[in-house]
């Protein structure tokens, strides 16, 4: 049977639209089945015995793990996502932190050389430098002396519990995840932000009478985004590794703090799950940061890799 | 270096000038600090007219106040600068031993290996590195000692000295004096000798100074979290929840252990390590950030 022509070249289009797509999921697909698959063996591999005893019987355990999954996965499965999306939450906040408060921290401190530069460099210089435990027991102090003591309600939870956490409960811990990505992302938009305002094209722009505003948006902010999405990766990283101390700090039952308990009760499977959800999330992140890179670069193809 | 490059760089003053002082406080602890670390006051004492047991808040005789065992804090920091500053410097040799192996198997050997390199490299730079670390010391043990430590903290964040290397090394192989040496027949051991190491030298010193700083940031955080070194078991989160677990053994990390709920009472017991250790990050940066400043100020 014959097909149909195409028509103005709408197939044509339609086809280049959709291969691009079809290309990121099935490389979404395979990095998160390949992170899950890593990480799932190597939780269990005994580290305190000899190489060749743990790497023979954590291959015999994960035959057995991967021949009966829905017998492992039956029980710790539901715990497993709960503590998961309780971090996913946190993750996701301090994600929008970074990027809301470091993308402004990053625009003022290029833009501006007077004191709210300064104070905007010192701040994302801080956020570098700061451990993330001390930062959460400043924050801490302040939400419970502070905060707490004028609004009279409890902003932060000193010990774990189960249930919902009130969204109110979400800002300490967001803030604290979120400070080593707002100095990074900051850090990255103050340095392509000063580059692109060096840059021939913007003087040309000023030249003909554009004002700062409509410059920084619509000469700059398209050579910023680039790397600020690169920087999202790099940011998420820097959130997954903090993710224990900030739960431990906050009480927050998230995927971190359990982590941390599995290890140490040696919970194999439920570690193994938390490792694999963890890794998948930053694979997919890094994907769609990778494939959404290559869409907004405006420089011409090839020269748009995310790094 | 000249005098005055480092006088005229307030980073790099700075930093050199702390750095210094730490290294110096590392390896003569007993001629600066005021007590012996074991040295304990009395266990009942009279503060402000109010009787008192420890931990004691700073005042004129103990600066940074004293342990819930009576000993000084400023004492028990200083003789722990050469151990705390001796696992972050082994931890940045490891790494730079690992990352410029890998360096080098991607910059100059074959198309195979070096894309295998290539992908080690990239998937270990996704690791989040406390969580390794955590994880590989926890299962191992800390009972395990120094070795334990470097390769928990040292098996990761080396991608960095993989892509510095290679970078250099993809420059340096466009250069004409570079193909030409080929062309004549200098070795690649040779060519590492004569050409790379020069050429690396002022971009691997910041990068060093940095990386010195990453690692005092991790031994921190793991600090905090229960794990150091020269303590034989880990610590649990139960055990972290009820309070300070006293450790006989001068480490920044292990004074920090369990002081998560201190901070809204005996205050100085998380603040005195966490400053020791913000001092020491802030001062290896400045140094990376002043030496990257005169060696690299293209960069």
């Amino acid at each position: 049977m014959m097909g149909r022509q195409p028509v103005d070249g709408q197939d044509e289009s339609r086809r280049t639209r959709t291969a691009p797509t079809v290309s990121v999921l099935t490389k979404l697909v395979a990095r998160i089945l390949l992170v899950s698959f890593l990480t799932t063996v190597c939780s269990f591999l005994a580290l305190d015995q000899p190489v060749l005893r743990s790497v023979y019987f954590a291959v015999g355990d994960f035959l057995a793990f991967a021949t009966h999954f829905a017998s492992f996965a039956a029980p710790v499965l539901g715990p497993v996502w709960s503590d998961y999306w309780r971090s996913l939450i946190l993750l996701v906040s301090a994600l929008g932190v970074g990027l809301g408060l470091g993308v402004s921290l990053g625009l003022i401190a290029a833009t501006r050389r007077d004191l709210v530069g300064v104070v905007a460099a010192l701040v994302s210089y801080a956020g570098v430098l700061t451990p993330s435990f001390l930062l959460a027991l400043l924050i801490m102090v302040f939400f419970v002396r502070g905060l707490g003591y004028w609004t009279g309600l409890q902003w932060i939870r000193i010990t774990p519990s189960p249930g919902l956490p009130e969204p109110r409960e979400i800002l300490a811990p967001a803030l604290t995840l979120g400070a080593r990505p707002v100095a990074h992302i900051a850090r990255v938009t103050a340095a392509h932000a000063r580059d692109a305002l060096r840059s021939g094209y913007v003087e040309t722009a000023r030249a003909k009478g554009l004002g700062p505003g409509r410059i920084l948006v619509g000469h700059v902010w398209p050579n910023v985004a680039v790397p600020v999405l690169g920087a999202v990766r790099t940011s998420l990283l820097f959130s997954m590794s903090s993710l224990p101390i900030v739960e431990y700090v906050f009480g927050w039952n998230g995927a971190g703090l359990a982590l941390f308990e599995a290890v140490l009760s040696r919970q194999v499977v439920r570690a193994a799950f938390l490792l694999a959800a963890l890794g998948a999330t930053f694979v997919a992140v890094a994907t769609l940061v990778e494939a959404l890179g290559l869409m907004i670069d405006p420089r011409p193809a090839g020269g748009g890799e995310v790094t | 270096l000249a005098i005055w490059h480092i006088l005229a760089t307030p980073s790099l003053s700075l930093g050199l000038l702390l750095g210094l002082g730490l290294v110096v406080v590392a390896l003569f602890p007993a001629r600066f600090a005021p007590y012996d670390p074991s040295y304990q006051t009395l266990a009942l004492q009279q503060i402000g007219g109010t009787w008192m047991t420890a931990p004691f808040p700073p005042d004129s005789r103990f600066l940074l106040g004293t342990d819930v065992m009576r000993h000084d804090l400023l004492s028990r920091l200083m003789y722990g600068t050469g151990t705390t500053l001796a696992i972050a410097a082994g931890v940045v040799v490891v790494r730079l031993a690992i990352g410029l192996g890998f360096g080098w198997l991607v910059a100059w050997h074959h198309r195979t290996l070096r894309a295998l390199a290539g992908v080690v490299a990239s998937a270990t730079a996704t690791v989040p590195s406390l969580l390794f670390a955590w994880v590989v010391i926890t299962a191992i043990g800390p009972d395990g000692g120094f070795v334990v430590f470097l390769l928990g903290l040292g098996l990761t964040g080396w991608a960095m000295w993989t892509q510095l290397l290679n970078d250099e090394v993809r420059h340096l192989q466009c250069q004409p004096y570079l193909k030409a040496a080929e062309a004549v027949g200098v070795p690649p051991l040779g060519m590492l000798r004569r050409y790379l190491l020069p050429a690396l030298v002022p971009v691997a010193l910041p990068a060093l100074a940095q990386d010195l700083a990453a690692a005092l940031l991790l031994l921190a955080e793991l600090g905090f979290l229960g794990v150091f070194y020269g303590h034989g078991t880990v610590i649990s989160p139960e055990t972290l929840q009820q309070g300070t677990p006293y450790v006989d053994f001068n480490d920044w990390g292990g004074m920090l252990a369990g002081t998560r709920l201190e901070i809204f009472g005996d205050w100085w017991l998380p603040l005195a390590p966490s400053g020791a250790f913000f001092l020491a990050i802030l001062s290896f940066t400045l140094l990376g950030e002043g030496l990257r400043a005169i060696l690299d100020p293209l960069d």
